[in-house]
Order: C-alpha cells, then sequence, then structure tokens
C-alpha cells in the first residue's frame, strides 16, 4: 500500500492533527503553544476547536448533543485538513459524582477495577447498580449526546469530497482515524475548591477516598470506551507516564485544580499521538514522572497495552519520511480556526469504512 | 330482629303457627348473606362489595407499616404511598441512586430488598437467615459471564453483582435492614402467594425461584419440588409470628393471600386445579392463624379480587394478572378499615363488565397511563417459569 494511503500516516505537509473537545484540551492547546517551534520542527500540526469556548458551545441553545451550525461548518473544514481526529468530550463526570465525599459515605465494586477491595464501614452500592447511576446523569448524557453528534458530524464529512472537490478517482484515498482520548486520571490528593464547603458532612469539605474516585475514572472510561466503540470511535488510553504506581495522576501533571491536568501532560499526550502516527517527538524530561524516568508499574503496564485499539500509522508507513518536514502549529482555543496556519487543502476526503474500529490489537 | 323471649321452665312452645320461626342466621348481619353482602352491591356496582366485617385492629397512619410476600404485595407500599401514608423502608437506595433504577433493583418495593416472599417457610427461613442461625449451603449461584446471583432474591440485583465479595457485603447490608425491619416495625402485610416450592435436600433451604430459571443450576439430585400443605404452612406461619413477637412484642401481623393463581406447576395436575389447591390451603392456614394467635388478622385481598361479583373483571386478558382496578378495590378497603382513610372508588373500580373501559384510559390520561405502568411493573419471579408460545 502506498504511504500516503496508510490511515492516520502524515501527508506531505506533515501530521496534522485535529483534536475536538472540552476543557480536558487545554493543557495539551498549553504544551503545543509553549512549544510551538519544536513542534513546527518535528513536523506536527495541531488544531484544537475547544467546544467549551462560548463561540462553540454545543447544544447549548438546542437539543443535547445539537450542533451550532457555525461549528458544524468549522469541522466541516477542519475535518478536512485532518490526518486524524481525537476527541476529548466531557470527561469532568467522575469528579461530579465522586470528587467530594457524601454524606452517606459508599463504595462500589468496580468491573473495570476487579481487584480494588471495598472499603468497610461505607455503604456498598452494587456496581452494576452504580454504573446504570453514573451513566443516567445529566452529565454523562449530555457528554453521550454530543460525542454522538460530534462522531456523526464528522464522519458525514469525512465521507464527503472537501469543498471544491468533486467525487472521483482522486478523493477518498486516505481514511482519517477518529478516535477518542480517555480523561486524566484523578490525583491522589486533590486541592479541593472552596465552593465544595459544606457537601460532605462536617464544615470542611473532604475528598473522597482514592481509591473511590480512581474506580469511578475507570469506571467512567470503561463506559467510554464502549460507547466510543458502539461509534466506531477508537480510545486513546492516558498516556502510561501519567500514572503513579497507584494509577493516580502523577504529580508532575497535576493542573490547577482536582479534575484537570497541566501543561507537563499536555506533552505527554502530544508525545503519545504523535507516536501513534510514527512521529518521534520526545520532548526534553522534564518531572520525576516523565514517561523515560519513570519506571514501569502494573498500572502502567496495563494502560500502555490498552493503548492499542484505535487506527493509526504504524512505523514506517511513510510517518518517518515526513518527520522533517516542518509545519507550523496552531494550537490557540477560541481562536484556531482564524489563526491556524493551514496547510494547503488537499485532496483527501476521509471515508466512512476508515472510521470503523480496528480489529483488536491493530 | 328482637329477641325471642325465653320460655319460662316448663311451659310448653306455642304451636307453630302462633310464633315467629327462630334460628341463629335470624341474629345474623345482612354481612352474612350472600344476596345482602354480595349480590345487591355488586348490582350497583362491583366496587361495592365490602367483605370486611369489621378489623380486628386499627393502624395508625403514622405506623411502621412493613410489606412482603408475593408479587401482588408490591401494591400495597404503592397505594400506601398514593395514599399519603409512608410505607416502612430500612433497606432504601443510597442517593446516588435514581429512584426508577432503584425500583427496578427492588428498593423500596418492599420494606428491605428481599424480592418475593412467596411461602411461609421463605419468611421464616429469611427471618432464620437475617439472624444469623441459618446459612444455606447454596450461598452463590455464578452466571456464565462470571457475575454472581443471590439464590435467595435472584432478581434484586438486575446485571449480578460482579464479585462475591460484594455479593456478600450487599447481603450483610440486607439482613441488617431485615432485622432492623422485624424489631421495629408496627405492622407487617404478608401476602402469602405459592405452597408450591423448590429447596435444596441438603439444608431444606427454600428458593423463591427453581434454580436454573433465573439463574443456577437446576440439579435433579440436589433440588427438590414441594408443595406445602395447610399443616406445614400454619406451623411455618405460627412460628413466624411467635418469633416476630418475641423479637416486637407490639408487632401485628395482616395476612392476606395473593389472587394471583399459579403461573404454573411442578406437579401433575392442571395447573387451574393445583392454583385452586395452592390457593385453598394458604387460605385455611392464614384463617387457622389468624384465630390461633393474637395481633393477627386476616384480610380478604383475595375474596374481593376472585368473588363472582367481579364476573372476572379484576382480572387481564391474560385471566391471571390482577388489574389495576382488582388492586384498587383491596386497597381502598384496607386503608378505610384499618387506616381510617376514606378514598374514593376510581373510575376503574366502578367500571363494571370486562369490556368497559374506564373513561381516563379512553382519554388517553397520562395518570391512568402511569398507574398502569406501576402495574406492569409489579414483578415476579414466577413469570419467568412462563413457557414461551410456539413461533407463529
Amino acid at each position: 500500500m502506498p504511504a500516503a494511503t496508510a490511515p492516520g500516516a502524515p501527508g506531505p505537509g506533515g501530521l496534522r492533527l485535529l483534536l475536538v473537545g472540552h476543557s480536558h484540551l487545554r493543557c495539551i492547546r498549553d504544551a503545543a503553544q509553549a512549544a510551538s517551534a519544536r513542534l513546527a520542527a518535528q513536523g506536527l500540526q495541531l488544531r484544537l476547536l475547544m467546544l467549551n469556548e462560548p463561540r462553540h458551545r454545543a447544544g447549548g441553545e438546542g437539543a443535547p448533543g445539537e450542533l451550532h451550525p457555525r461549528l458544524q461548518a468549522e469541522l466541516r473544514e477542519a475535518a478536512a485538513q485532518a490526518d486524524a481526529i481525537y476527541l476529548s468530550v466531557g470527561g469532568n463526570a467522575p469528579a461530579a459524582f465522586g470528587l467530594i465525599e457524601h454524606p452517606l459515605p459508599w463504595d462500589f465494586c468496580c468491573e473495570a477495577e476487579p481487584g480494588l477491595p471495598l472499603l468497610t464501614g461505607r455503604t456498598v452500592i452494587p456496581g452494576t447498580l452504580l454504573a446504570a447511576a453514573f451513566a443516567a446523569t445529566p452529565m454523562r448524557a449530555e457528554e453521550r449526546a454530543l460525542r454522538r453528534s460530534l462522531a456523526d458530524h464528522l464522519a458525514a464529512c469525512l465521507a464527503e469530497p472537501p469543498p471544491g472537490q468533486r467525487p472521483g478517482p482522486g478523493t477518498g484515498l486516505r481514511p482519517c482515524p477518529l478516535a477518542h482520548l480517555e480523561s486524566p486520571p484523578p490525583p491522589l490528593r486533590p486541592r479541593l475548591p472552596r465552593e465544595h464547603a459544606g457537601a460532605s458532612s462536617g464544615a470542611a469539605p473532604r475528598a473522597a477516598p482514592p481509591s473511590l474516585r480512581r474506580k469511578l475514572w475507570r469506571l467512567h472510561s470503561m463506559q467510554v470506551r464502549e460507547e466510543c466503540a458502539a461509534l466506531g470511535l477508537g480510545f486513546v488510553p492516558v498516556p502510561a507516564a501519567s500514572l503513579d504506581a497507584g494509577g493516580h495522576l502523577v504529580a508532575a501533571a497535576l493542573g490547577p485544580d482536582p479534575t484537570h491536568a497541566n501543561e507537563w501532560y499536555g506533552r505527554r499526550v502530544i508525545e503519545q499521538l504523535a507516536a501513534r502516527h510514527g512521529l518521534d517527538l520526545s520532548f526534553p524530561q522534564d518531572g520525576p514522572g516523565s514517561a523515560r524516568s519513570r519506571r514501569a508499574t502494573p498500572v502502567a503496564a496495563e494502560a500502555e497495552a490498552d493503548d492499542a485499539d484505535v487506527p493509526a500509522a504504524a512505523p514506517g508507513t511513510g510517518a518517518s519520511a515526513t518527520t522533517s518536514k516542518t509545519v507550523a502549529v496552531a494550537a490557540a482555543a477560541a481562536e484556531t480556526a482564524a489563526t491556524a496556519v493551514r496547510a494547503p487543502l488537499r485532496t483527501r476526503p476521509g471515508r466512512l469504512g476508515a472510521l470503523r474500529p480496528s480489529p483488536p490489537g491493530a | 330482629m328482637p329477641t325471642p323471649t325465653p320460655l319460662p321452665a316448663g311451659a310448653e312452645a306455642p304451636g307453630p303457627t302462633t310464633t315467629m320461626p327462630d334460628h341463629p342466621y335470624q341474629r345474623q348481619p345482612d354481612t352474612a348473606f350472600w344476596a345482602q353482602a354480595v349480590a345487591e352491591p355488586a348490582a350497583r356496582s362491583p366496587a361495592a362489595v365490602d367483605p370486611v366485617v369489621a378489623p380486628d385492629f386499627r393502624i395508625d397512619r403514622r405506623a411502621r407499616i412493613a410489606t412482603a410476600g408475593s408479587c401482588f404485595a408490591e401494591h400495597v407500599a404503592r397505594h400506601l404511598r398514593a395514599a399519603g401514608v409512608r410505607p416502612f423502608v430500612t433497606e432504601p437506595a443510597h442517593p446516588l441512586v435514581p429512584p426508577p433504577l432503584a425500583r427496578d433493583a427492588g428498593y423500596g418495593v418492599f420494606t428491605a430488598r428481599y424480592g418475593n416472599v412467596y411461602t411461609a417457610r421463605q419468611l421464616l427461613q429469611l427471618m432464620q437467615r437475617a439472624d444469623g442461625e441459618f446459612e444455606p449451603a447454596d450461598e452463590a449461584w455464578q452466571r456464565p459471564d462470571g457475575r454472581w446471583i443471590d439464590p435467595f432474591r435472584p432478581r434484586v440485583q438486575p446485571g449480578g453483582f460482579l464479585s462475591l465479595d460484594e455479593l456478600r457485603a450487599d447481603r450483610s447490608r440486607h439482613f441488617a435492614a431485615v432485622r432492623q425491619m422485624f424489631a421495629e416495625l408496627d405492622v407487617l402485610v404478608f401476602t402469602l402467594g405459592l405452597t408450591e416450592a423448590w429447596a435444596d435436600r441438603r439444608d431444606g433451604a427454600v428458593f423463591p425461584v427453581c434454580p436454573g430459571v433465573i439463574a443456577g443450576t437446576h440439579d435433579a439430585g440436589r433440588h427438590a419440588a414441594l408443595n406445602f400443605d395447610v399443616a406445614e404452612v400454619t406451623a411455618d406461619l405460627e412460628h413466624s409470628v411467635d418469633r416476630l413477637m418475641r423479637i416486637n412484642a407490639r408487632a401485628k401481623l395482616v395476612l392476606t393471600v395473593s389472587p394471583v393463581p399459579l403461573v404454573a406447576t411442578a406437579g401433575d395436575r392442571h395447573v387451574l386445579v393445583a392454583s385452586s389447591y395452592s390457593k385453598s390451603v394458604l387460605r385455611v392456614a392464614a384463617e387457622q392463624v389468624a384465630r390461633r394467635r393474637a395481633g393477627v388478622a386476616y384480610f380478604p385481598s383475595y375474596e374481593i379480587v376472585t368473588g363472582p361479583h367481579q364476573r372476572g373483571a379484576y382480572f387481564e386478558p391474560d385471566l391471571r394478572s390482577v388489574s389495576e382496578a382488582g388492586v384498587a378495590h383491596a386497597m381502598r378497603l384496607f386503608l378505610e378499615h384499618y387506616l381510617g382513610l376514606a378514598l374514593p372508588a376510581t373510575p376503574e373500580a366502578t367500571a363494571g363488565p370486562p369490556t368497559a373501559q374506564p373513561s381516563s384510559d379512553a382519554a388517553g390520561g397520562a395518570g391512568w397511563v402511569a398507574q398502569r405502568g406501576a402495574v406492569l411493573q409489579a414483578r415476579c419471579d414466577e413469570m419467568l417459569l412462563q413457557r414461551p408460545a410456539p413461533p407463529g
């Protein structure tokens, strides 16, 4: 197969990744902005559409998951230029559900984390019931609806020839992988915002136990993975380097609040995504939890093993030939679409078939 | 009716033509006569038939009313709520679980999450198990997908338990809720449903549903079909009542018999005959216990629903499920006689003939639809015994 047709392989202009989602993209945006020259030198162009910016707020005025026509147009234009698309929709539901200790402390058995013991002295909510209750929360329902809308819209966009092009032999040659990013894991010791005062029994808010928060995050990831599979989306686990031995967010990745990660984490994600498409883009190691200095743990190994269910270009499929090419980086948020240095519009409509999940282990 | 004057000693009775006839029935109230108590009110409206002569005791509306029994018993808690009476619940769902999911998982359907308790033996063993006096050999069943089922409440956890530890933790909480229920209740409304049951030959543990139907594996060498007789049901009930009274001396018990026929029999009789036997046994046992034990009453929901005054109208087209009108009739009389709550007869209850549609139904009323949905949601483990219709 010619290199140019490999799913997600960098094109002649380098590797162009489109990231669409909410606040968990901010750390990636910050990392990309801080390292724009380096990314450009490596041939990686990131374009981010931040849906929680007012101009992109999806579903805010219409039905759940409804995409504003302006956003639809922008997605169509951006998808036409992407070698791969990654979604990061929602992701804060675990924190909303279980960051703060409930007045009636509880625990559950998580199917995704069966090894963790149940904490004593707590009400045990049966795992399947808890999973259903969690999935039924409005936040999760909105997240599902929006993810579905985005997947459907992007699939439709990728099935169309770009504006000005007509279907023909020159179109549809390069499928565009579409996958979803796992949201960052919870920190071991979160810094709780003042707004949570009074939420727990007692005066001061307390964080729920680390094992409970970790299980909720794993439950969320399991549900999102299943929902993505049903939509034909791949699923990209968090970078293994971001997990400590207990499966929590490493200290180096802690963001400004209990649910978001920082620029360090953003760099790990950029490295991870680049590697998925054959680009060796190692940032200078800048923390104790960095990928190279961190000893692999069983949890990290598990995350890495999971990192296999999204179609991406394998090394040697043409990606290496593009690593020396210089491509501008545009990673602004609301201004992204307007300020991005766009590569020339190419004839590269995706095919619906490219959105099907690859076989396990692919 | 005037009381006959006793004759003086030695006096001869006057001839038959000179005195009013005298026999015990002349002193009986109208409720003792079919024409006055059944036929005449039924002619006005089937819902006017009221077989509750006098309650054995009254229940304060603030009392802790616990419920248990067959699927028909599920309606008790629902109607108590509708009447503004809060049923006693000792095993609520965690507040994080939304009500529809909680109900599907058996929370709030009865006082504790024990699911259907069809037989008196089950009730007795529930008390024994909760107190740690009986630990059945069959602790849990594992499904082919690896999840676990509690053999003694096989439908309370949709999807099963994820691990044996989780099942044990939930059961521990459940038993604590059962103990609290018996210790603190003021009144237990227990609806007897079946005489047939399946038991473990090793220790006599009675399952609510035949092993292999919902989960588990049926093993003819290990599982025995039982069909309790009057003496057995009476003994089990009396043991349960005595046990309850030892725990909670002020407790009272209202026994009812489910009017829902058997969905299937494990015996060699026709299911209609088997059902008649089962209900007869339960009815006699309930009567005996109510007469022998203080603080135990019998409430005639069975007669309200199955009596000829309804001409079968209180059954759904499957001739087994009780219509909302039938449930409402029974519950209206229960609330009226035992709690002193006078409720109007519902339009359905007064609708009468089987072909008549309730007015709110004709209008497509949302309230009726919701009510119907509630009826349909009364879950009956037994229904899983239903043999599927042949293709076509």
